[in-house]
């Protein structure tokens, strides 16, 4: 797994979504709606990190005659990039956390 | 009609993303499209796709024949449409009556859009131009190319003089300097900047090309009583229905997208002997 993955504010959102349920089945239209990002944009994200060995992908296993739909495709956090993931993610929100709330912390510590 | 317009759309996107990727890329979309409940969301999942780019190149495919192609109707759209189109224009453009003038603002504003549609629609259909012509000369190859053509216009229609001759070069210079800087902005990846550079381009260089013209001093030329004497609306109107401007508009835009759709072909990799590598 490649852990030097640039992580934008558009990943970071991708990865709380997935990270949110580690061990469920996401599929696109799911993740557009929990990350807030558009089609055009989350899929370019979803192939980076599968490139990058974040995400497994697999598809459905329906027969879409029966199901009266085509199979999707669902994509899960590999076990290896959960942690890291999880690491990257409480980095960027330590970094993005308002000053004040430092002031705060050490206020109330 | 919609369906077959989002499948469509979804085709197109695929086109563009690495081949190893774009049968599977195809299949999720078009499973996920399929559940979408409404128009308007199978319209915006479609469209965002298609006006996306993927997240690494796909193999450029070299087609020497179709890069020639686009560059033969690259030539023909930056000479012939704008030959075509000014003396049409100008049967619409020159009547001033009260009736004829709530028209002619009207096209006037449609003529600006379509002009940088058209010029959007081409630079998509010809993005072979830039295998030929550095992406960085193509403002400067579009400007002079344009610039003989418009001129070669004015010769055959007997109005060139040299206050026209100075304007257009004046302009021609100016669209190549301000274009050619768009260029360089969006390889540097400021895709914003660049275009803002185009827009204010068109009225810079549409100044040049009016300088031994009324316009150039911000006259309204006579259109005030048409807008209740006001100035800024006479004065707008006056520009906007200048088919001068909308040629512009047309090739700057035109030149702009080849810029921005341009993908260079990977240099092929060539190792060294053992021997020599040893």
């Amino acid at each position: 797994m490649n852990a030097e993955l640039r992580l934008t504010v558009p990943v970071a959102r991708v990865l709380a979504a997935l990270v949110a349920d580690p061990t469920g089945d996401h599929y696109g239209m799911e993740l557009m709606q929990s990350s807030g990002l558009p089609s055009g944009t989350l899929y370019p994200i979803l192939a980076r990190l599968t490139e990058a060995g974040w995400l497994d992908k697999r598809w459905e296993d329906i027969d879409p005659s029966e199901a009266g739909r085509p199979a999707r495709a669902y994509y899960r956090l590999t076990p290896a990039a959960l942690p890291v993931a999880r690491q990257r993610l409480a980095e960027l929100h330590e970094q993005t956390r308002p000053a004040h709330a430092h002031v705060t912390k050490e206020a109330t510590a | 009609m919609i369906s077959r317009l989002c499948h469509g759309l979804l085709a197109r996107a695929a086109r563009r993303w690495p081949v190893d990727l774009r049968d599977a890329m195809l299949a999720e979309w078009q499973a996920e499209l399929h559940v979408l409940p409404t128009t308007a969301q199978r319209l915006r999942y479609a469209a965002s796709l298609a006006t996306s780019r993927p997240h690494r190149e796909g193999a450029v495919v070299i087609r020497p024949h179709r890069d020639v192609a686009h560059g033969l109707l690259w030539l023909l759209s930056i000479t012939v449409l704008p030959a075509v189109y000014l003396p049409l224009a100008l049967n619409w453009t020159s009547s001033t009556d009260p009736i004829m003038i709530v028209w002619q603002t009207w096209v006037a504003a449609g003529s600006v859009v379509a002009a940088a549609v058209l010029g959007i629609v081409c630079g998509s259909l010809t993005t072979g131009v830039t295998q030929s012509i550095k992406p960085m000369a193509v403002a400067r190859w579009t400007t002079g190319i344009a610039y003989v053509a418009i001129l070669a216009y004015y010769v055959v229609e007997g109005s060139l003089d040299g206050a026209l001759l100075t304007d257009m070069t004046y302009w021609a210079l100016s669209a190549a300097a301000l274009c050619t800087l768009a260029a360089w902005v969006a390889r540097a990846g400021w895709m914003s900047l660049s275009w803002a550079i185009v827009v204010i381009a068109v009225p810079v260089s549409f100044w040049f090309a009016n300088l031994h013209n009324g316009l150039s001093d911000f006259s309204a030329l006579g259109m005030e009583p048409f807008f209740g004497g006001e100035h800024l609306p006479a004065f707008t109107f006056a520009v906007g229905k200048q088919e001068l401007l909308h040629v512009i508009i047309f090739l700057f835009v035109y030149a702009h997208v080849l810029v921005l759709r341009h993908r260079a072909v990977p240099v092929p990799v060539v190792e060294a002997p053992k021997e020599v590598a040893a």
